[in-house]
């Protein structure tokens, strides 16, 4: 056990027996007792196991009453039941398995890791089908292929020039028709 | 508040008082069940007058009555060395006989504590209740209850470690 958790429960037990404690502290008392096995216990605080034990064992009885009540409809008026009895698991593995499943996940993860070693050039440049690592050489093939797409942009640019002239010109044309269908109209 | 919802509340915490009636009778639990009873026809009576807002003051006021109904009993009666306790059960029978043992003991040793220290103990440690609740059943003050408390303790760490 650590240090600094046994002068903690250390200081919580003595606290108790002065009814310094709160219930919540009490009842970490208490899971102490209940998770820690004997032989791990400080040998100062070895004695008061009972005590806790006694009163875990206690409450564990007054709780098993309330919740027979409330799963049964209708508890028979005044009728006396034996207490319901529970097999208690052992409390050694308790901390045992936790610590356990904390640990076989961790080596899930280390696994998966080391099967799959990640991939973490995801910019690839191939050049006819090979892949090239050259950095200088990616970037001036990078540069020279952007040269290109400007060099396109510029004619797109141009040819939508040419198309915003010939609506200009439309638009002045339109009164001309007008007066192209009004001509018409009057020779009829 | 109606006499049926005044049943199905009697009806729910009845479990939990018999088992605390039960912690100091040692008679068996024939007795425990008729000092509830018996609280609770008290606490009838008293509520025909008074209205009960909530049923954890009616719990408090039903422990209060077991617990003024065991000093009058323990005042008549010279008790029997009955222990009834419950025990987890083990798949180990020397260690389930060794926990019995230590239980019975640790039984034995809140019970010889006086009256109003035996209550507090059982109250807080088993009931779980708070300083100031305790205080209302046993009818003091919370700085007294500490102290009763503490005294109880310290009387157990005293007894567990002479053992």
């Amino acid at each position: 056990m650590k240090r600094e958790e046994y002068s903690e429960i250390e200081n919580l037990i003595e606290r108790y027996f002065n009814a310094e404690t709160t219930l919540e502290e009490e009842s970490l008392i208490r899971k102490y007792y209940r998770n820690t096995p004997v032989n791990e216990i400080e040998p100062q605080l070895r004695g008061y196991a009972q005590l806790f034990g006694y009163f875990s064992n206690e409450i564990d009885a007054v709780e098993n009453k309330l919740s027979d009540t409330g799963t049964e409809a209708q508890p028979k008026a005044g009728r006396y039941r034996e207490p319901k009895r529970v097999v208690v698991k052992t409390s050694f593995y308790r901390p045992l398995m936790r610590w356990g499943t904390l640990a076989a996940a961790a080596v899930l993860v280390v696994a998966f890791f080391l099967i799959n070693p990640r991939e973490d050039n995801s910019l690839k440049l191939m050049i006819d089908g090979e892949r090239v690592n050259n950095s200088e050489l990616a970037m001036s093939f990078a540069g020279e292929r952007l040269d290109k797409i400007n060099e396109m942009m510029g004619q797109v640019k141009k040819g939508n020039d040419v198309m915003d002239r010939l609506t200009t010109v439309g638009r002045a044309m339109a009164p001309l028709e007008k007066i192209g269908t009004k001509l018409t109209q009057n020779q009829e | 508040m109606t006499e049926q919802e005044f049943n199905i509340l009697v009806q729910r915490l009845r479990p939990k008082l018999i088992n605390f009636a039960g912690g100091f009778v040692k008679t068996g639990a024939a007795t425990a069940e008729d000092m509830v009873q018996d609280a609770v026809i008290k606490l009838w009576r008293t509520q025909e007058i008074q209205e009960v807002k909530n049923h954890e003051a009616l719990t408090l006021h039903i422990l209060k009555n077991v617990c003024i109904d065991y000093l009058r009993l323990k005042k008549n009666n010279t008790e029997s060395l009955n222990v009834n306790s419950t025990h987890k059960l083990t798949d180990d029978p020397v260690v389930a006989l060794e926990r019995k043992d230590q239980f019975a003991f640790l039984r034995g040793c809140i019970d010889t504590l006086p009256s109003d220290q035996m209550l507090a103990v059982r109250l807080r440690d088993i009931m779980g209740y708070e300083m100031e609740e305790i205080a209302v059943i046993l009818d003091t003050t919370e700085g007294n209850v500490r102290t009763l408390l503490s005294r109880a303790r310290q009387k157990l760490r005293e007894k567990i470690l002479m053992r």
